[in-house]
């Protein structure tokens, strides 16, 4: 419908940016529709070509576990659980369809009705992305559970890595422009991680579980979060971000145009400008989309959205028909609404002159230069932070509205007084933070008179520092200071001659009490905070051995605050003598368990196999008495076909549970590597998991904890 | 409506309803013009020439102008006189914007609605009717409930016997028909009627028929004949919203004017008029802002008919179609040139003057020095509605300014629920209770760019009542906001009703004292919704009530002094009367008697009630489950409509529709367990037995087990505990 339009989202635009003089006179229309007639499972929807010089090709997969091709008739039916697909160019000049089920990558050519390859891959595929990797050959890269596998067409395994928690979204950009693709990954623990070929190198805290990330440009690459903010990142940096009530389905990116097209989930379809997100045209389908794909027709790109009740809806990118009237009258409309705006004010302030005192007093005003703190405030006894909100003149305070991302369940907290005629004029709002990660506090404070329907708003922004979970502890209190038994050591370097800069950025400190990190001898106690209130930190500084000692028990912790002591000095090689006792023991657990379990799964397999044959085999035996027509042998020959069945699904549930722990345990052991690996900074870090992973490969484990422990290059 | 488009004539300032008219041109060659009373009490006419808007005259500002109207001498065929109310007082100006004509009417109230035709002048107050026959005052009338419109016949020929006769639409849903000074009948509605237009402009070939559109956004036709009206259609619209505006006007080119209804949520839409007087759905177009005006004429162009269109924040703009000559419509990229300068300049202009007065502002109040100055407080008007729909079950809560909003804060008292709403952009956040905050709901929208309305939907649950505030902040400096509060009552889904059934089973609550009738109708008054504040003036009262979330049960109550009977055929309503009234009393000091008959049966009777509902909900789940059953069939057989029996052949053939219809049908969100698990425990305390609720119990039968003998077994089986 004309005039349906939902209004512009607010958009944050980290710099100004003079993007290139791009036609705006450009917009979707729809260009076919028609429909499956199959509900489609969500997110499993590609284009393909699927026969020499043919043409491209809709292909979905039901949610009865079927994949369906648009035009044929028949349907592939998949014995696995399918969770998603691709296509990949392994034919010979044609697609073959990559399927990722529970438990494996399959390879199907449609054209000659074979499967090319199927591997095994514990824990199943979650997402695919095709594409060169850096300097290796073109590959189907699959994002498992918390590990990523390539596949060349062959099936053979050229590249394997793992991370640190599940992958849900995989692109692959050159992320900072070197000529060079990376692999971008989004997981549902808020974070981007950027892979150069097997190694991470960058980690991108978002404020949500990551949904979907798309190529737009080199050095550029755009992102989507669950709670429906989408944006991109250019050069480490991120460009925009806009905030949307609805979740992203796709993005996909048209470079040559510096356009990129957005699929929402609820059914909206936007084309905007990829350098700073602004809509240039909006269209919508009728349902909730299941997933959408982009193809080529000749010179044209088509994108086709199919909704989960099957119907598919197709746009093209076209130089606007009637665009120049609409634009028009949307200046128009723009300009007015302004001007409407600006009189309203100036209208107001020539009220503001014409009222008596009388009237002025009658709107219970409040003294002109009331004044807002809002500060970070410590109860110590508490062991407790809040943001203390405190008016001047004694104004009570009517109500506190935060934003911050991240940081509370939705995206605000809210606190209005239990009871209007008990107002203050002080409050304190207790922040329990759960993650150390830098967060913008944006706080509007209400300010009347308590009969007042007419409130000030005051506007405060406060940075929330990384680390404000730690307090300087007082010697009163040093009944909170809990010795911690592990600890780092590392060399000072000449570049991080002042400490006290980078703490007085990273915790909650008196600026009074920041000058003693510059001693050259100290140490120096921090008690932890809700909900880290019985753990402490400590820091033991000797200058003239050029050394500095961390004491912390938890080693994710410890990893943040290196990293970000290292980048706030531009650090970019760290080593460090690591000495995390539980963590370690932890390690080798894992380690001494592995062999035995990986013998436990192979033993379990091959029962499994062994009763699944049995199956097989009484089923063909009460078949064979049937078409002789002996009943009482194939009543006995079903009896036993239950109980022999009901033993086949009990082994195959205890592999499942054996599987299931040692998944477990190496996801444990692979995130202690990469927690170890960020008690240094660069290449030691890195090494730290090369290291790791040929101990593992050679099967030379005894060396990891120390490895760990002391770094690679000892 | 894909073949028409908008075109903004205007931004005047905030206007009330019906304030907005096409003037007929008063010679062949000239276009059509605009006039437009605003809030602020000026008028402004308006003419269109070559894509540009002038200003033919604007008088000055003075009380918000209420209604206008056209007129013109019985003699005349042609209708360009501009009547105004304002206040109690009718203007009467000339299309050069000459006052002609003055006239201080005895009204008590703010003349809110004005009907105009030869030499009468029809107005009403909130509950005062008023009929002024060339200046003389003729016919009054005190109606006893709110009064949203009023519409006259025009039957001047052969009124014979019958008095000048009006029709009112009033709050108690019912369009009520005054003969002379006289109440003659009304014509009950299902809801409230907010708008009345004569059909065809002129009451159709019968001059009877008369259109109304409610509150909830139904449209019918009803016939006022004398002696007995009759309802000959009344159909849905395309949203719920408020109806506010309707007018006859041929636009399509049709046979007969076609209807065009403005709404509260911005829809417009288009209906043509088949021979038998039916109206069909031509189109509908969108816009963000609340619709206060309709009118329709050749403004733009003497060969296509244009709509006008008017808002509440004053936007004016025409909807024309797309398909006249592109000479008329697109501009001369000269002249498009020159006026986007223009705006340009004078944004500019208006910026670099806020800029010098913010600049002012500051140097002044930093020159009053500490504690003596005041804060600058922009004033900024809430235009809000807050209205129940039975067909969502919640209630319907619209804010609109005429600046953007940047946020607003929801605060309630009593647990609430938000429900989505689907045209919101905004980004909501909730915040749970918590030591710091007894509210059992706290939100935040964050509005997108230049958001000026916002619609929420909120359900709450009978029995739980209390204030709602909203904390209103636009997108001003310095920054400010407003408190806005609406109240909701215990019996929130009760709706008046015209008809009682007496064979119910029926549980009686007398409360006998010494009270008076006025204190007996504040307690109803806290109780149920869309209760006048004061008391109609009578001996004795009766009102029905019915409910409509529960399968529709009844209440009515009888009051006088001392004495306050209430009957209905649910325990929950009855429980939640006495515990709401006794608390008064309580608070009141007044010394009462209670007495509660309670009848069994009424228990099985609402089982019975809801049953239908429970029943459809279940029914609609079972059926996704067969079709998606039956669609995987169909895809491993080719020809599975050959042994498919016919009750199945129709679920796989629906099966798009069946998916659709289950779209947020969902028991748990329903409201069904709480009504059910909401009358045990009423039963309970009404019987003096334990009050524990069986919702466990009863969510499980539903799950599993569900019909309704055997919920009626569950009900009697807790009776016995």
């Amino acid at each position: 419908m004309d005039g349906d339009r939902t209004p512009e989202e607010q958009i944050e635009i980290a710099e100004s940016d003079q993007g290139p003089q791009l036609d705006d006179n450009v917009e979707l229309a729809n260009v076919f529709s028609y429909s499956l007639d199959q509900r489609i499972m969500e997110g499993c929807v590609i284009s393909a070509i699927l026969e020499p010089r043919g043409l491209e090709t809709i292909v979905a997969v039901s949610v009865t576990n079927k994949i369906i091709i648009k035009d044929k008739e028949t349907s592939l039916n998949i014995t696995e659980t399918i969770r998603c697909i691709a296509a990949a160019p392994f034919g010979d000049g044609y697609d073959c369809i990559i399927i990722g089920t529970d438990s494996s990558v399959i390879c199907y050519d449609v054209h000659n009705n074979l499967t090319v390859f199927r591997n095994d891959v514990p824990d199943g595929v979650s997402c695919f992305v095709y594409g060169k990797l850096g300097e290796l050959d073109e590959a189907i890269y699959c994002g498992g559970n918390c590990c990523i596998w390539g596949f060349d067409k062959t099936g053979a395994n050229t590249y394997w890595t793992v991370t640190g928690d599940q992958v849900t979204t995989m692109c692959l950009s050159d992320y900072d422009n070197d000529g060079e693709t990376e692999l971008v990954i989004g997981s549902p623990d808020f974070e981007i991680r950027v892979f150069k070929n097997d190694l991470m190198r960058t980690e991108l805290m978002e404020t949500d579980e990551i949904t979907c990330l798309a190529h737009v440009a080199n050095g550029c690459f755009a992102y989507s979060l669950n709670n429906g903010t989408i944006g991109t990142y250019v050069l480490k940096e991120r460009q925009w971000r806009i905030k949307s009530k609805s979740n992203v389905s796709k993005i996909f990116n048209f470079e040559e145009e510096g356009l990129m097209v957005v699929v929402w989930k609820q059914g909206k379809v936007d084309l905007r400008f990829a350098h700073n997100g602004e809509v240039l045209s909006r269209d919508s389908v009728s349902s909730h989309v299941a997933s959408a794909s982009v193809s080529k027709k000749g010179d044209e790109s088509f994108i086709t959205v199919v909704c989960l009740d099957g119907k598919v809806k197709g746009f093209k990118i076209q130089r606007a028909q009637n665009g120049s009237i609409d634009k028009t009258q949307q200046l128009i409309r723009e300009f007015g609404q302004k001007k409407h705006n600006l009189m309203m004010e100036l209208s107001n302030y020539e009220q503001e002159e014409q009222l008596a005192d009388v009237e002025k007093d009658r709107d219970f005003r409040i003294p002109v230069d009331t004044e807002v703190a809002v500060v970070f405030v410590v109860n110590t006894e508490l062991q407790l932070l809040s943001l203390r909100v405190e008016a001047s003149h004694n104004i009570p305070i009517r109500g506190v509205l935060i934003f911050a991302e991240g940081l509370f369940e939705g995206e605000s907290y809210i606190w209005i007084p239990p009871n209007e005629y008990q107002s203050r004029s002080v409050i304190d709002i207790p922040l329990v933070i759960d993650k150390d990660s830098t967060n913008d506090l944006h706080t509007k404070v209400f300010l009347g008179q308590v009969d007042s329907n007419k409130l000030m708003v005051m506007e405060n922004t406060r940075i929330l520092p990384k680390f404000c979970r730690f307090t300087l502890l007082r010697e009163e209190y040093s009944k909170f200071f809990y010795m911690p038994t592990a600890y780092i050591q590392f060399d000072i370097n000449s570049r991080a001659a002042k400490l006290s800069e980078w703490v007085q950025e990273s915790f909650t400190i008196d600026a009074s009490l920041v000058e003693m990190f510059d001693e050259p001898e100290g140490e120096f106690k921090f008690m932890g905070l809700r909900p880290k209130h019985e753990k402490s930190l400590m820091f033991k500084i000797s200058h003239s051995e050029k050394t500095c000692k961390i004491y912390h028990d938890k080693i994710e912790t410890m990893g943040a605050i290196v990293q970000s002591y290292a980048s706030f000095y531009q650090i970019q090689n760290m080593e460090s003598v690591a000495h995390f006792p539980d963590v370690f023991k932890e390690a080798d657990e894992i380690l001494e368990e592995i062999d035995p379990m990986t013998e436990v799964r192979d033993r379990l397999t091959a029962e499994l196999q062994e009763r699944q044959a049995a199956v097989k085999e009484i089923i063909i035996r009460a078949e064979d008495s049937i078409a002789i027509d002996n009943i009482p042998d194939a009543r006995k020959f079903y009896i036993r076909l239950k109980a022999n069945d009901a033993a086949a699904r009990q082994a195959a549930q205890l592999r499942w549970n054996n599987q299931e722990r040692c998944v477990k345990s190496l996801r444990r052991l692979n995130k202690i590597i990469e927690n170890c690996s960020r008690l240094r900074v660069g290449e030691p870090g890195r090494q730290i998991v090369v290291s790791c992973r040929s101990a593992i490969a050679d099967d030379n484990k005894q060396i990891i904890t120390k490895i760990l422990q002391y770094g690679a290059s000892v | 409506m894909q073949n028409y488009s908008r075109t903004d004539f205007a931004q005047v300032g905030t206007t009330n309803r019906g304030c907005m008219r096409v003037i007929p041109s008063d010679k062949e060659k000239e276009h059509d013009l605009i006039v437009v009373g605003g809030q602020n009490g000026s008028l402004i006419c308006l003419s269109r020439k070559s894509n540009d808007t002038t200003i033919i005259f604007k008088t000055q500002p003075g009380y918000p102008v209420q209604s206008l109207a056209l007129g013109g001498p019985a003699s005349s065929k042609k209708k360009d006189k501009i009547f105004v109310a304002s206040q109690n007082t009718v203007r009467g100006v000339n299309r050069k914007g000459k006052t002609f004509f003055s006239m201080e009417t005895n009204m008590a109230e703010v003349a809110n609605r004005m009907f105009v035709r030869g030499l009468d002048v029809v107005l009403t107050g909130r509950k005062s009717y008023s009929r002024y026959h060339d200046t003389v005052d003729s016919n009054s009338y005190l109606c006893t409930e709110d009064i949203h419109d009023v519409v006259s016949l025009v039957f001047e020929e052969a009124w014979g016997s019958r008095e000048y006769t009006s029709i009112l639409a009033c709050g108690n849903s019912t369009l009520q028909i005054i003969e002379g000074n006289n109440f003659a009948y009304d014509v009950r509605l299902d809801s409230v009627p907010f708008t009345v237009s004569l059909f065809m402009g002129d009451g159709g070939h019968t001059k009877l028929l008369v259109l109304y559109g409610t509150k909830t956004g139904r449209l019918g036709l009803v016939s006022v004949p004398q002696g007995g009206g009759k309802i000959l259609w009344e159909i849905d619209t395309t949203s719920g919203a408020c109806v506010t505006t309707i007018v006859c006007f041929n636009v399509t080119g049709g046979q007969f004017p076609d209807i065009i209804v403005g709404k509260e949520d911005g829809l417009i839409e288009i209906y043509v008029i088949d021979e038998t007087d039916h109206a069909h759905l031509f189109g509908t177009f969108s816009c963000d802002e609340s619709i206060t005006g309709i009118s329709c004429g050749h403004v733009s162009s003497k060969s296509e008919i244009d709509i006008i269109i008017c808002t509440f924040t004053g936007w004016l703009f025409s909807l024309a179609k797309t398909s006249r000559p592109m000479i008329e419509n697109l501009p001369v990229a000269a002249n498009f040139s020159v006026k986007m300068q223009q705006l340009r300049s004078e944004v500019e202009e208006l910026q670099t003057k806020v800029n010098e007065e913010r600049l002012r502002y500051e140097e002044i109040t930093k020159r009053q020095g500490s504690g003596t100055g005041s804060t600058f407080f922009h004033s900024f008007q809430v235009h809000e509605n807050f209205e129940y729909s039975a067909a969502h079950g919640a209630y319907n809560l619209t804010i609109e300014l005429v600046i953007p909003i940047d946020f607003v804060v929801v605060q309630s008292q009593l647990p609430i629920r938000l429900m989505e709403v689907e045209k919101n952009a905004s980004v909501v956040s909730e915040v749970r209770q918590d030591a710091l905050n007894p509210w059992p709901l706290l939100a935040s929208y964050r509005c997108q760019a230049n958001v000026c309305r916002l619609e929420l939907r909120v359900q709450a649950n009978e029995g739980d009542s209390g204030v709602i505030n909203l904390y209103v902040c636009p997108k001003v400096m310095p920054k400010c906001a407003q408190i806005t509060t609406h109240y909701i009552k215990a019996l929130s889904s009760h709706m008046r009703s015209h008809d009682f059934d007496l064979y119910r089973p029926m549980n009686t609550l007398q409360f006998t004292g010494n009270f008076s009738i006025a204190e007996a109708h504040a307690w109803l008054h806290n109780l149920l919704p869309n209760v006048p504040s004061k008391c109609p003036p009578a001996d004795t009262i009766t009102n029905n009530y019915q409910c409509s979330v529960n399968g529709g049960t009844q209440l009515q109550v009888v009051y006088s002094k001392g004495s306050a009977v209430f009957r209905s055929d649910c325990m929950t309503t009855i429980c939640i009367i006495r515990d709401k009234v006794s608390e008064q009393t309580m608070k009141m000091q007044i010394r009462v008697e209670v007495a509660c008959e309670l009848n069994q049966d009424s228990v099985n009777h609402c089982l019975k009630l809801i049953d239908p509902k429970i029943t459809s909900m279940l029914n609609i789940e079972k059926n996704k489950l067969y079709a998606a059953a039956l669609k995987e069939l169909e895809s491993n057989n080719d020809d599975v409509f050959s042994f498919l029996s016919a009750a199945n052949a129709k679920i796989l053939k629906d099966h798009d529709a069946i998916y659709e219809k289950s779209e947020g049908v969902s028991i748990e969100d329903s409201g069904v367990l709480a009504i059910l698990e909401n009358l045990m425990v009423a039963r309970g305390k009404l019987t003096g037995r334990s009050s524990k609720g069986r919702g466990d119990a009863i969510r499980d039968l539903i799950s599993t087990d569900y019909s309704l003998e055997n919920m009626q077994t569950l009900f009697k089986n807790a009776m016995n505990d």
